[in-house]
């Protein structure tokens, strides 16, 4: 066990952790991304969407611990390296050419502004959905209340936020796909196809929700 | 002066059982036994790698020291065309025999038979034992090994891992040293040069180090010491060789006692790019496989001003196919380097100079392919293009000889040990095995033979019979002597404060040797280096300049400390050269050749190993080793 | 052609380092780029000022002794090329040239362009090999490998182990100098019984001696002299899952 522990904690480890859950996480958001989309169906189908998902009771709360701890360890693995990768390169000419594609290097500053995002997300959203709904349809908090697209602000940063979030897909899963060791196999383009459908379809898809409620209807 | 009476130790008896009877003879220890035993060697490219992890493997505590960051560093990486080994995969008619035979004979009956037959016996392990570590030799698609035929020889028994063979075979050898290392039987000490050997009541006992970084000269005592430091090329200042590749602990070794055999036996080869301009520090060699599908040629007339793709066929001299009918283009690499020079000095070399020939692949590409071509050279092709700015697929290549590979080196027995007792000398550092003449892919051979194959087996028998010394005696006089000496030297060559860089007085020097002790010697030239050699030395020990600190990281120092053996040992060349009054193999005296312009030996007189003495202040002393030739029949060397 | 170099001059480790300038004029642009420093320390040893120290050796690409950055680039601008074997024409007339050490942690300066790579050599010897002694080898032809796996193999054992994957790497990763010899290793039937032990080993040592970790940019294969390709990082990858997971079934048992 001690052994296995030194080899899951190695870099290579923490990468091969940060892959598993990333990809856990991007599954999920396929999932929530075919759930937002009643919003587009209409008021009662949205909501009694959510009722179904609410009626499953300890199950969600169940998925959703294991969905914050995902989040987490891949925060943490992901801070983990990225200090000791700052470590390693001692001086940064200021001359240096990188070779480095954008959605690469910015990977670790695209994921921190996705965690605020996260955090933001959950406390609004998520905590009204459960806690908070003061009468509220589920529809409604989504697109008229003020933590919803019915404030100006929330839509923009929602809108950056997923954005950013594909961005950080878009080097996240080739990424993962390399330390899976995926590349090199006859999956490998399987792999590809598929991985757009992650970091630029359903960002898109989350992005036209507030795009439509948030501005579209309201000048309509 | 002590007397030599060379005498190699082979044992007698029947030459095919010879060396396994022999080893079966030696005293063996145990790895508990060897344990209280402490080695060192010095230089880990193939011969010293290897010989350090197989010593180590067998229980030694080996000290190897490398003036290198890194044993993967040696200039053993740079060999090209790969390793003969006398397998018989092709069923071509090759055998032990065959290998043993056209290696005393390329070396034009200079070479002991003994260690040459046990050269080519041990050959085909070597190919077994670098298949188990991994090194990716080419393959057929059965998956068996793959081999081609290489200058010198009708038969394909060269194994060969693209264009990179050597770095293959070093990287193998490398791997197992570091194994050694993580087992701590190895102690591996990067950027260090051996300055002196430390002889103890007669036997090598240790050596003096100049650590390259800190400047620190320090002794260290080991049971014996095995040299493994390569060839000494860069006497000639332009050569293939790598750039800080030196003689020094040779040289060192040598001054100390080791006699140093042959050393005018140097190694010139036919296919290297062209020298370009005066700022050129070193030439670069294309291998000799390029010569299985490319044709050499010149123009027939003189001052040809056509481009050569419109020189037509008739215009054409393939001058090596029309001496050589049987060998063509795959002569013997002295042979080929010769007759390019001849053809030049007509007046009928090409490019700015007029020193280079054409090296051309129209025919194969036509015949061929492209594809094959870019498959089997594609990686040379590349690096030729990169250097000249010239696309070898669309014009021929130009190509002259360069100095390439040193055959001559420390005198050492059958057992690989000089004339210091308990001094070895193994891999391209001694003499022994290729005459004088060396034939492609053999040196890769020679070096991993001597490292994994015979060093460890003498060496142990020569330790089976010391006591072992147990502790650190680098507190006795003689090693104290020895370091005082080494840097009383160092701070004369510090205080001299002239005017020139060391690089120039080498290339002065290099000038000097190249065109006196070159491709074709001749009494006049050789006496004339004779006479120019000391004026170098002379300016050298006035007018050279090195600015810095001893006592620090100092490239000047380290290279002025080799270019000041260099030059000593240029005049041994001259006078190896000017002694021996016949022409063999790379030894090409004017005043000795045929009609036909070939090497007209003196079995005669000159049937002996050149072994010299260094004397401080006299010329040095020349030792005979008569050569027997008890199975082979010294014959003229004919490859029409 | 007449060029300005700003070159980085630092005694030793200890020191502090800087940028200083040299103009060269008259330079042949057929010469290699090496042999332009040659000059330049010529000079400098003829003005009794001290040479710029730079690790260099075989001068034909294969023995990894050179590199250092130029423009920011390890080896300079040219793909697939050594500092060795780049040419001066590969720059242009009045152009600034900047002369740079290789920078990570685990590569400490030692004197000027010099740096001391000798972590490499720590990686390889904490699993880089097959465990044979010499004389226990079978027959060669006894093992039939492949000849697309064999030259597959090659391909990762190519690298030259100059180090300029770590100083191209944003994190000074050493992640494609460690697959490539795990690559070549696993790639080939002699290397593969020790497979799983030898990649958890030299990942642990790449660790230890402070290289970063890789974040799949690619930057290293783009600057590699040798081509050394990103498939080998894959394959320590696959390497590694593999060795966990056997590793997890055995500590189950």
């Amino acid at each position: 066990m001690q052994n296995l522990i030194t080899i899951l904690t190695s870099s290579v480890g923490r990468k091969i952790l940060m892959a598993i859950t990333g990809l856990s996480l991007a599954l999920f958001m396929a999932f929530h991304l075919f759930g937002n989309l009643f919003l587009f169906v209409g008021e009662a189908a949205f909501n009694s969407y959510v009722e179904k998902l609410h009626k499953l009771g300890f199950l969600i709360r169940i998925a959703e611990f294991f969905l914050v701890l995902f989040v987490m360890s891949h925060a943490y693995s992901g801070i983990l390296l990225w200090i000791k990768n700052r470590k390693a390169k001692k001086v940064i000419s200021s001359y240096s050419k990188g070779n480095t594609s954008g959605a690469a290097k910015y990977a670790a500053f695209t994921g921190s502004v996705v965690f605020i995002f996260l955090a933001t997300h959950w406390s609004t959203f998520w905590y009204k959905f459960n806690f908070d709904l003061q009468g509220m349809s589920y529809y409604y908090v989504v697109t008229e209340s003020s933590v919803g697209f019915g404030s100006p602000i929330v839509s923009i940063f929602y809108i950056v936020a997923i954005a950013l979030l594909g961005y950080h897909l878009k080097h996240g899963i080739a990424s993962a796909g390399q330390t899976l060791g995926v590349v090199g196999t006859k999956y490998e383009s399987i792999y590809n196809n598929i991985s757009a459908i992650f970091w630029f379809w359903i960002p898109l898809g989350f992005i036209s929700i507030p795009i439509w409620f948030g501005f579209i209807v309201r000048v309509i | 002066m002590t007397d030599y009476n060379l005498f190699s130790k082979a044992p007698e008896g029947d030459l095919y059982t010879k060396w396994e009877n022999y080893k079966e003879s030696l005293k063996t220890l145990t790895p508990e036994e060897a344990n209280n035993y402490k080695i060192i060697i010095i230089g880990t490219g193939l011969a010293g790698a290897s010989a350090s992890a197989t010593l180590a493997e067998k229980g030694f505590n080996v000290h190897a020291f490398s003036f290198h960051e890194s044993p993967r560093r040696a200039h053993s990486i740079a060999a090209q065309g790969g390793i003969n080994a006398a397998k018989n995969y092709k069923n071509d008619g090759d055998s032990v025999m065959r290998l043993f035979y056209d290696t005393i004979k390329g070396g034009d009956f200079r070479s002991r038979e003994d260690n040459v037959y046990r050269l080519a016996e041990i050959s085909k392990n070597i190919i077994d034992q670098c298949v188990a570590q991994g090194v990716p030799f080419a393959r057929e698609y059965g998956g068996l090994l793959d081999n081609r035929s290489f200058g010198g020889v009708q038969v394909s028994r060269t194994f060969y891992a693209r264009g990179q063979t050597g770095q293959q075979l070093l990287l193998g050898a490398y791997s197992a040293l570091s194994r050694q290392m993580e087992n701590k039987k190895v102690t591996f000490y990067p950027r260090h040069d051996m300055l002196d050997i430390v002889v103890v009541d007669g036997k090598a006992k240790g050596i003096v180090t100049r650590d390259l970084i800190s400047g620190e000269v320090k002794t260290h005592s080991a049971d014996t010491v095995i040299l493994a430091t390569g060839g000494y090329s860069n006497v000639y200042y332009l050569s293939t060789n790598a750039m800080a590749s030196n003689v020094t602990a040779n040289w060192r070794a040598h001054r100390k006692g080791a006699l140093f055999a042959n050393p005018s036996f140097t190694q010139i080869h036919p296919t290297c790019i062209p020298v370009k301009n005066d700022f050129q520090s070193k030439l670069t060699l294309m291998s000799e496989s390029l010569r299985n599908d490319g044709r050499v040629w010149v123009p027939k007339k003189k001052n040809e001003q056509r481009k050569p793709i419109d020189i037509p066929e008739e215009d054409r001299d393939y001058y090596l196919e029309r001496i050589y009918p049987a060998f063509g283009n795959l002569v013997p690499r002295d042979v080929a380097s010769r007759r390019a020079k001849e053809v030049c000095d007509e007046g009928r070399g090409i490019g700015p100079t007029g020193f280079a020939v054409y090296l051309d692949f129209q025919k194969a590409i036509e015949e061929k392919g492209e594809d094959f071509i870019r498959e089997k050279y594609g990686n040379l092709f590349d690096m030729y293009q990169n250097i000249t700015d010239e696309n070898p697929y669309q014009t021929p290549m130009k190509i002259y000889p360069a100095v390439h590979y040193t055959m001559g080196g420390l005198w050492v027995d059958y057992n690989l040990m000089t004339t210091i007792n308990g001094l070895f000398s193994i891999g391209e550092s001694n003499f022994s095995d290729h005459g004088a003449n060396r034939l492609g892919a053999s040196a890769l051979m020679q070096g991993l033979a001597d490292g994994y194959f015979v060093v460890p087996h003498t060496a142990m028998d020569f330790l089976a019979k010391e006591k072992p010394l147990k502790k650190d005696i680098t507190d006795r006089a003689e090693f104290k002597e020895a370091e005082e000496k080494t840097k009383k030297e160092i701070s004369k060559l510090m205080s001299i404060d002239g005017n020139f860089a060391v690089d120039e007085i080498h290339r002065e020097l290099g000038k000097v040797v190249w065109d006196e002790i070159g491709m074709a010697r001749n009494e006049a030239g050789l006496k004339h280096a004779l006479s120019e050699i000391p004026k170098i030395k002379q300016k050298f020990w006035s007018n050279i300049s090195i600015p810095g600190s001893e006592k620090d990281i100092n490239q000047e120092l380290e290279k002025a400390l080799r270019i000041k053996d260099f030059i000593e040992l240029a005049e041994l060349m001259a006078f190896d050269a000017l002694d021996r009054k016949e022409s063999c193999g790379a030894h090409f005296r004017e005043e000795y050749q045929t009609e036909e312009n070939e090497a007209e030996r003196n079995d005669i007189e000159y049937k002996y190993v050149s072994a010299w003495d260094y004397s401080e202040n006299e010329q040095p002393k020349l030792f005979k080793e008569e050569l027997k030739y008890k199975n082979v029949k010294l014959k003229t060397r004919s490859y029409k | 052609m007449n060029i300005n170099l700003k070159v980085w001059r630092q005694k030793s480790g200890e020191n502090k380092g800087l940028l200083k300038t040299y103009r060269l004029e008259n330079i042949d642009p057929n010469i290699s780029f090496l042999e332009m420093l040659d000059i330049l320390n010529i000079k400098l040893v003829k003005e009794k000022n001290d040479p710029v120290a730079f690790d260099h050796d075989c001068r034909e690409g294969i023995c990894g002794s050179c590199g250092f950055m130029i423009n920011g680039r390890p080896h300079g601008p040219q793909k697939a090329t050594t500092v060795c074997q780049l040419h001066m024409r590969a720059f242009n007339n009045e152009d600034d040239i900047i002369l740079e050490p290789f920078r990570a942690k685990s590569f400490p300066v030692i004197k000027d362009l010099s740096v001391n790579r000798k972590a490499f050599d720590k990686i390889i010897s904490s699993g880089g090999y097959v465990s044979t002694n010499t004389g226990e080898a079978p027959e060669a032809n006894s093992t039939i490998i492949e000849k697309e796996n064999a030259d597959e193999a090659f391909l990762s054992s190519a690298c030259i182990g100059c180090g300029a994957c770590v100083a191209a790497c944003k994190n000074s990763s050493a992640m494609l100098f460690t697959s490539a010899k795990v690559s070549h290793l696993s790639l080939l039937p002699q290397g593969k019984e020790e497979g799983k032990d030898r990649v958890t080993k030299m990942v642990a040592t790449m660790d230890s001696e402070g290289f970063g970790a890789c974040t799949n940019t690619g930057a290293c294969s783009a600057e590699c002299p040798k081509e050394i390709g990103q498939i080998n990082i894959a394959r320590l990858n696959q390497e590694y899952i593999l060795s966990s997971l056997f590793s997890f079934l055995k500590s189950r048992k």
